[in-house]
């Protein structure tokens, strides 16, 4: 049933005092009301004036004004409160309150989000990243240094394995094939492959190659210096998939 | 030099970052961030504001960069995706649906898609990107119906004005704005919820197709392969049940009617 009275006007302004949760703004129906009410929209702008400590209800802006913001009040909203995102954005604060259309919006993406929250929605494709390998400057220096300075010892297929990792059900390899004596490229290898990518970091190296269908991505001329530095920051790659693995 | 400031400004805005949230971003990386972060402008924004867009930013610039990007292997595999959770949306939303025969769940996944493609240029990692796409999406499929309806094209809005025209005793229901909208949708949420309670669950999609998509009993029987007689049995059924319904009552009761003209007789009576 619609809350289309004066007193549920007052009744959702009675609430405001304690009003932090989420979506705490009143319903489309009543915002509707209150716009064309105007003994609701003289209570409302008063307490506009007392919720945000101003002098004045913020100036009036329009809805595409609104629409352009909206996304930014409801982030805040959601990162702390109704009463924080009303300080940050006033004017959409008051505009979601005077606006039976943007008022509309708001409710609707407030009901997205408890819905993603519940699982009543799937979640956004959004691809996921997991930290699989960490390994200290020291270890790789003890790892390919040697072979490094005697250009020897890269094994049957001049690869030198550098590291093995599990995560979850996946295989996770780390191996490096010298180019010449100055850069080697680095190999990953996913068991089972998925679609994904890697993201190797070696300060002040960053790079992110796409997983191939067999499950390999090559990071190419990497300085064989900064493989075999003694100091700097820790090698860290991370797999990012497209899907949240069980 | 208001760039290389603007430059500097992000850059410091990272590394503070970086080292609270422990990113453990390399330096190529937080030139990156700060580079693009300062393509997109925000000179004047308060300090919380730029901490919450790095945040952002470091959260969601992935998936980002991959929809923006047609020359990135990635690009049409995760628009792909993009379908099904753009159709989801408005399934949820209760958006999914037009009365226009010619307007289905597909036209209207593929006009949020193109809306969210056209805005995601000037997404400016302000808000989650969640946030950002669910909000775009609401607004663009409103923002449709009520265009529609100005146009006078035969979508929702208009055919419950065509429900007005066929019974002029449901007494000048417009749907004229969109607060009249909004309940309507709302009564017609709770109308659903009624009905999916039943243990008939014909009832809920035969309601649907009468009052909605405004059907012939005929054309329902062969849709749901049942004489028309036995549709008008199960119609009857249906007003029966919300007729009986307090929360349907209520609504009756404040509004002075129903919108989808499915309790009139209890109003008559």
């Amino acid at each position: 049933m619609p809350e289309r009275s004066c007193q549920a006007v007052q009744h959702w302004l009675a609430r405001q005092g304690a009003a932090t949760s989420h979506g705490a703004l009143p319903t489309p129906d009543l915002v509707a009301h209150a716009a064309t009410c105007p003994a609701c929209r003289g209570l409302l702008m008063t307490t506009a004036v007392t919720f945000l400590n101003a002098s004045a209800p913020p100036a009036s802006i329009v809805c595409s004004e609104c629409e352009h913001d909206l996304d930014a009040f409801i982030d805040w909203e959601e990162r702390y409160d109704l009463a924080a995102a009303a300080q940050r954005y006033p004017q959409i604060w008051w505009h979601v309150l005077n606006c039976g259309a943007c008022a509309e919006v708001y409710a609707g993406v407030h009901a997205l989000l408890r819905a993603e929250a519940t699982g009543k929605l799937m979640a956004m494709p959004l691809p996921q990243l997991y930290p699989v390998l960490q390994l200290p400057r020291t270890y790789l220096h003890a790892a390919l240094a040697p072979q490094l300075a005697l250009g020897v010892g890269w094994g049957a297929d001049d690869a030198q394995q550098i590291a093995e990792a599990t995560l979850g059900s996946f295989q996770f390899a780390l191996a490096a094939y010298p180019n010449n004596d100055t850069t080697v490229t680095l190999m990953v290898q996913l068991d089972p492959p998925a679609p994904g990518a890697i993201e190797l970091r070696l300060d002040p190296l960053f790079v992110r190659v796409p997983l191939a269908a067999d499950g390999t991505a090559f990071v190419r001329d990497v300085p064989a210096a900064m493989l075999t530095a003694r100091a700097g920051a820790d090698l860290c790659l991370d797999l990012e998939l497209d899907e949240p693995f069980e | 030099m208001a760039a290389e400031k603007l430059l500097l400004r992000w850059s410091e805005v990272i590394a503070e970052r970086d080292a609270t949230e422990g990113w453990r971003l390399t330096a190529q990386q937080r030139e990156r961030y700060a580079t693009e972060l300062a393509a997109i402008g925000s000179p004047d924004l308060a300090l919380p504001t730029l901490r919450q867009i790095a945040l952002n930013y470091h959260r969601d610039q992935r998936i980002v960069t991959a929809l923006r990007n047609p020359q990135s292997p990635e690009y049409s595999v995760r628009w792909e995706r993009w379908i099904d959770q753009v159709q989801s949306i408005l399934q949820h939303q209760g958006l999914n649906w037009s009365t226009d025969v010619a307007v289905d769940i597909e036209d209207l996944t593929q006009i949020a898609l193109l809306a969210l493609q056209r805005a995601l240029a000037g997404y400016a990692y302000r808000s989650k990107f969640s946030v950002w796409t669910y909000s775009v999406v609401v607004q663009t499929i409103w923002r449709y119906f009520r265009d529609s309806r100005r146009l006078r094209r035969a979508v929702r809005p208009e055919s419950l004005d065509h429900l007005t025209a066929l019974d002029p005793d449901l007494g000048g229901i417009t749907a004229d704005d969109v607060e009249e909208y909004a309940q309507t949708r709302a009564l017609y949420a709770q109308i659903q919820g009624v009905l999916a309670a039943q243990p008939d669950r014909r009832l809920r999609y035969i309601f649907h197709l009468a009052y909605i998509e405004d059907r012939r009993l005929i054309d329902i029987g062969e849709h749901v392969q049942l004489p028309p007689a036995q549709v008008r049995t199960l119609l009857r059924q249906a007003r029966r049940v919300l007729n009986g319904d307090p929360t349907i009552q209520a609504w009756q009761h404040a509004a002075g009617r129903c919108e989808f003209g499915c309790c009139v007789e209890k109003i008559h009576a």
